[in-house]
């Protein structure tokens, strides 16, 4: 009997500043992670609204990551630090509703961490692979609304 | 309005992408979306006949939005925006999706997933960019000056080029000169120049230059603002001398006495604490070095500037020593002589052998000040015409009683007994303290117009009369009550307080011959006990624990020891008999709260003979006198609040009364805090809060240790001491207060002992001068901080913990004409010129596990610059030369290494350094040859580890100011290591020379040069342009709440006061888009990174297939 193993979907915010430019060092150097991570640039961590995440997990993916600057570092000052906050309400909504609140991810990882960019990847894809698919997606009543 | 007609152009990047990913699937996949109008595949997008593919589709397919799917939009979003441009499509219609170092590389294993992903991050892209703006740049304003961090040598060819170029220039240095790195070298391969004869010219360019500005012992603190517009915060580091008014003639460091290790010379020689680093230094200023306040300082309750009079005195200067002492003490012979030193407890020596005397060269140059006619002088300030009185004239009531009449008001001190001191007086024995001491430094007091009323008890009667006549009255009666044993027989006891009374005050006490047993271990019990002694008595001291727990003063029990008081350990007494005491015996237990081991009763009883018992177990507080005053009281003490005032408002209190029995400097220390918060009251000042302890983290220089043990004080004879009242402590000679004094470690950096400030014509130093702050606005930032070696300590193994053996960087100072040793190596520990010398090559370099992964580049053309000097200056000396690989990369290094070899004869050995250690004199370094495979040894004299180079240790708080990468190593990141060296992601801020990574000369003058040219790209335009990526309000939705404005780390934002709606500054705002994820309404939002565009985009992602 061959099952055939779950993939995730995982959805990855990443500031332009420190995160993206590690995945773009991480592919420059050609270390390799899984394709399950979808990455979308955003410029600042703090740009990213709970919003973002929420519906990214409505709408398919098992989990999602936000990739800052290390603290104190932020190009934006201070943005990382609204980020921790953000998350912080995020995983509590998560929870209110009974839901993992470890399918949100929140990692600092600097423009010089290719090496860590790739490892995260590759850790949190297992983690979330053994974890199995996220229920949040089937939960029709919170179904996506429109955007126009 | 969404766009309809995309074009999608999938760039192969040669192999890079097509190799991997499927563009022509993916070019079909994307065709198939409604909304796009073309989509083809290039092999170079990037290229020429790339780009104009583009211009030609856009025109052809009249497109109104272009998505170019290839590398990192860090590397060609400008091309492929200027290429649309061109075509007449509004730049800000371009998107890039990164499919490359997204997509083709990371996956390169698999290739269907690539592709999948390629197709994937384009949709989302494409999503994202149908709802872009067409947008024009902001135009800003450019200052037009720069600012370079970093004096070394690519920072000032970087600010020449700058000053040459007609743009003002600022320059911050850390340290006092300009040089850096490169002016410690002793020559420079591979041309073996000198680098004092080829800087120094630029030093003095910089230094003499009409467009620059230098800030030397500068750091910069703050930065802020943008592009073309940063106002920079610098901070002006105190060089406690006015560099307009030195002329830097040098006295001042012939008379100082505090000598450093020399951070010039990397510890391999000394400087004073006020010096110039090197003859050649820009500018020719000198800078005094104070690290802060030092430990002996800090805890002295008092403050006195403890490493300031040791330093005076170290110097013989006794006058000056003195001064130091009054300049926060009138009292010195009397702290000199019964202080109980906190500042000897904290002192750093003690981490070595013994703290330095402090207490005792105190009391030396209290005594010589009497001997040499030399007396304090209150400082009166003019009459405030208030009176206080003060009640007590102990330790307390002086201190307060000294201060307030050198702040101008009229002091009357009151005390019931015959004799000035207080306890001074009738606690402490005349041998240690006689009262001639305490009434000569009360004097200057009385000559100050202070007045004693003696023989006068305060009470409950006149009290009230004192509180009408006076303005303020502090109250220091101190505390005199003992504590009470409750065993029988107690009646039969003298109490130790009682007995020294009578004695010091004169009366008879017949105990000449008796055998006198003191019950106690604390400084009551020892002063009773010598105080006998000398009344002829038979001795003994009775203590319940043992000997290490006694909390007398130790110097005082081995003195008691020595007149000949006995001692009986671990017994308790029981009962006082006629002729006899009953003690218990005790054993130790457990340590308790003050972490002396407790004494455990044993049940068993010895009976010891005694005529006389005296109880010094201690004193309790007593506050029932002052409650008869109403004033109220805590646990039997004058209650006080932060200030030091009591529950009558202008009834202060201080000392014992206050703290219950304490030591003298204690005492004293907060009646000066009453004192200082009488007169703010009386001045209608704000009181400050107590504050007596103070710490300080600094320790001294071990490695500078004079090696002397703790000097003895003279004493009086024995049979003297035995029989007399006489002082039985003569202290110090002339010659060992000099030799003590010695010993100091220097923690605090500059003493602030004032001799300098004597001997400076021009009146230029100031010992109290603080930092300052300059602010400076300039267009572009060039940060070049440099370079560090790894400490030779961070490799024991390789015997870094030996003085002969020394990093490359120390050992070019050895071989500097210019520097300590003239030139001629010579070893550290001895100054022997050594017979034979070791270089080891990649110390820590290449090793992960003991330093840093990488090389750092210039270990083996320095090494072997080294080898060849120390043998081009002393030929016979053997050089043996330990490396991995010789790495000789550049212009003439290869030819250089070959010299070495050939030309000097120097012994290169292919092998790993596994382990250096001492055998006798020598240094046996272990390795392996690695061309024979076999073990090598070899003896000698020195060894030279070449060890790696990390960026400059302050640089990490410099790039967070400055918001720019860095990595774990301190190396500052570039925005392209091949492409873009020199710059940074903060626009207007670039990198240059050894900051970047460790680099040669050369390379660091050619980034130098290159990073002005990049700075003057930007600062020779009339007006720059800034991305109009920022947030914009929504006035119809915005409610106005003010959950933005909150937000926005750079002001940006304001209310509007009249429509209540948020307003945004352009000028001002980074585009980070913190306030659009706060917002409620969606009001504020940052434009083309709109919300509904980024849901767009993930709901692309987030879908399961």
């Amino acid at each position: 009997m061959k099952e055939k193993k779950f993939e995730p979907v995982i959805v990855g915010f990443f500031c332009n500043w420190c995160t993206s430019a590690a995945a773009d060092l991480a592919g420059t150097s050609r270390l390799h992670y899984p394709p399950n991570i979808r990455p979308i640039r955003v410029m600042c961590s703090s740009t990213v609204d709970p919003v973002y995440m929420i519906r990214a997990l409505q709408e398919g993916a098992d989990a999602t990551i936000l990739g800052g600057c290390h603290p104190g570092d932020c190009h934006y000052i201070t943005g990382n630090y609204k980020a921790r906050r953000r998350i912080a309400i995020v995983k509590t909504v998560l929870k209110s509703l009974e839901f993992d609140d470890d399918r949100v991810l929140l990692e600092w990882i600097s423009g010089s961490e290719g090496p860590k960019f790739a490892r995260v990847m590759n850790e949190y894809t297992e983690y979330i692979r053994n974890k199995g698919p996220s229920d949040f997606k089937y939960l029709d009543s919170l179904g996506g609304e429109e955007v126009e | 309005m969404a766009m309809k007609r995309i074009g999608v152009f999938i760039c192969h990047c040669g192999r890079n992408i097509a190799g991997t990913v499927d563009v022509k699937r993916v070019a079909e996949e994307i065709g198939k979306r409604e909304d796009v109008a073309f989509s083809t595949t290039y092999v170079f997008m990037c290229s020429q006949p790339g780009q104009k593919l583009i211009e030609d589709s856009i025109k052809k397919y009249n497109l109104d939005g272009v998505v170019v799917a290839n590398c990192s939009p860090t590397l060609h979003e400008r091309t492929m925006r200027n290429a649309a441009a061109r075509a007449g499509l509004n730049p800000y219609r371009v998107e890039i999706a990164n499919i490359r170092e997204w997509a083709a590389w990371p996956h390169e294993d698999n290739p269907e997933a690539a592709t999948r992903k390629a197709i994937r991050i384009i949709n989302a892209t494409i999503e994202k960019l149908k709802a872009n703006a067409s947008l024009h740049p902001i135009e800003v304003p450019v200052v037009k000056r720069a600012l370079v961090i970093g004096g070394g040598v690519a920072g000032m060819q970087a600010a020449l080029d700058l000053a040459d170029a007609g743009i003002e220039t600022v320059v911050v240095e850390k340290n006092p000169s300009l040089g850096g790195n490169m002016i410690r070298l002793s020559e420079t391969f591979p041309t073996l120049d000198c680098p004092q004869c080829i800087l120094t010219p630029k030093m003095n360019d910089v230094g003499g230059h009409p467009n620059i500005k230098l800030y030397t012992y500068s750091e910069v603190e703050e930065v802020d603002g943008y592009l073309g517009n940063f106002t920079v915060k610098i901070k002006r580091k105190s060089p406690f001398i006015d560099w307009n008014k030195c002329t830097g003639c040098g006295e001042c460091a012939k008379v100082c006495p505090t000598v450093l290790p020399s951070d010039f010379d990397l510890g391999m020689a000394t400087r004073k604490a006020t010096h110039i680093p090197f003859e050649q230094a820009v500018p020719f200023k000198y800078t005094i070095t104070y690290n802060g306040v030092p430990p002996c300082n800090a805890a002295c309750p008092l403050h006195l500037n403890a490493q300031g009079y040791v330093a005076a005195a170290k110097a013989g200067r006794f006058d000056r020593s003195i001064d130091v002492v009054w300049e926060r003490l009138p009292f010195a012979g009397i702290a000199g002589r019964i202080c109980t030193h906190p500042c000897e407890t904290a002192c750093s020596r003690g981490d070595i052998d013994k703290p330095v005397g402090i207490r005792e060269i105190k009391r030396f140059v209290a005594d010589w000040a009497v001997k040499n006619g030399r007396k304090y002088i209150l400082r009166v300030k003019e009459e405030k015409g208030k009176k206080v009185a003060i009640i007590g004239a102990g330790a307390a009531g002086l201190m307060a009683a000294h201060d307030l009449r050198e702040m101008g008001y009229d002091v009357t001190v009151y005390d019931k007994l015959p004799v000035v001191g207080g306890m001074l007086a009738v606690g402490i024995p005349p041998y240690r303290l006689p009262q001639e001491v305490i009434d000569y430094e009360v004097q200057p007091l009385k000559d100050a117009g202070v007045k004693f009323v003696l023989n006068y008890e305060v009470n409950d009667k006149n009290f009230g009369e004192i509180v009408e006549k006076y303005d303020a009255v502090i109250l220091a009666i101190g505390t005199h009550k003992e504590r009470h044993l409750g065993i029988p027989g107690e009646d039969k006891a003298m109490h130790a307080l009682e007995f020294l009374k009578k004695v010091n005050l004169g009366e008879k006490v017949n105990i000449e011959g008796k055998r006198v047993v003191v019950i106690g271990g604390g400084n009551s019990a020892v002063d009773a006990a010598r105080t006998a002694l000398r009344l002829g008595a038979d001795v003994t001291i009775a203590y319940r624990r043992t000997r290490d727990e006694m909390p007398a003063i130790p110097e005082e029990i081995v003195d008691a020891e020595e007149e000949g008081v006995k001692f009986e350990f671990l017994v308790s007494p029981a009962e006082i008999m006629d002729g006899k005491i009953k003690m218990e015996k005790m054993r130790l237990g457990e340590k308790d709260a003050t972490g002396r081991r407790k004494p455990i009763p044993t049940g068993e009883f010895v009976e010891i003979p005694a005529d006389i018992v005296i109880l010094a177990v201690g004193e309790v507080p007593d506050a029932s006198w002052a409650e008869k005053l109403g004033i109220k009281t805590e646990r039997n003490r004058i209650k006080v609040n932060e200030y030091m005032q009591t529950s009558i408002p202008k009834v202060f209190a201080a000392g014992d009364a206050v703290t219950g029995a304490w030591d003298w400097v204690h005492a004293a220390a907060y009646g000066r805090w009453a004192a200082k918060n009488v007169a703010n009251m009386l001045e209608g000042e704000p009181m400050e809060e107590v504050r007596i302890e103070m710490s300080s983290n600094l320790r001294g220089y071990k490695e500078l240790a004079y090696p002397a043990k703790r000097h003895e004080t003279m004493k009086l004879s024995m049979e003297e001491r035995k029989t007399t009242f006489k002082e039985f402590n003569l202290g110090y000679s002339e010659e060992d207060v000099v030799d003590e004094a010695k010993r100091c470690l220097g923690c605090g950096g500059c003493a602030k002992c004032g001799l300098c400030v004597e001997v400076c014509d021009v009146k230029a130093i100031d010992l109290q001068m603080k930092d300052w702050y300059v602010e400076e606005k300039v267009g572009s930032i060039i940060v070049a901080t440099g370079y560090e070696v790894m400490p030779a300590e961070a490799f024991p193994e390789l015997g870094g913990k030996y003085p002969d053996v020394i990093t490359s960087l120390q050992f070019e100072r050895l071989l500097a004409p210019s520097g300590p040793t003239a030139g001629i190596p010579r070893r550290p520990s001895d100054g022997k010129i050594p017979e034979s010398i070791a270089f080891v090559h990649c110390v820590g370099s290449r090793d992960p596990q003991n330093g840093v992964p990488y090389c750092s580049r210039i270990c083996c053309m320095y090494t072997i610059k080294q080898a060849m000097l120390v043998k081009h200056a002393m030929p016979d000396i053997a050089v043996y030369d330990f490396y991995i690989d010789i790495r000789s990369n550049g212009k003439g290094y290869e030819e250089f290494y070959h010299r070495a070899k050939e030309e000097y004869g120097v012994n290169f050995i292919r092998g790993k350094v596994s382990k250096v250690y001492k055998v006798g004199d020598k240094y046996r370094v272990q390795g392996v040859d690695t061309l024979t495979g076999r073990i090598v040894e070899v003896d000698v004299d020195m060894v030279v580890l070449a060890t790696a180079a990390k960026g400059s240790s302050t640089v990490k708080q410099l790039a967070k100011k400055l918001r720019i990468p860095y990595d774990e190593w301190g190396w500052l990141k570039e925005t392209h290591l091949k492409l873009k060296p020199l710059e940074t992601p903060v626009g207007g801020v670039f990198i240059a020379g050894a900051a970047q990574f460790i680099k040669d000369i050369t390379d660091s003058v050619s980034q130098g040069s290159g990073a002005a040219a990049k700075a003057m790209a930007i600062l020779s335009k009339p007006q720059l342009e800034k991305e109009p990526l920022l947030a914009r309000v929504d006035t119809e939705i915005c409610a106005g709440c003010g959950r933005c404005k909150d937000q926005c780390a750079y002001g940006a934002i304001s209310i509007d006061p009249v429509r209540h709606v948020a307003v945004v500054n352009e000028a001002l705002c980074e585009g980070c888009g913190a306030c659009s994820a706060n917002c409620p309404t969606t009001a504020i939002q940052v434009v083309n990174f709109k919300k509904s565009q980024v849901i767009r985009a993930v709901d692309v992602l987030a879908e399961v297939f």
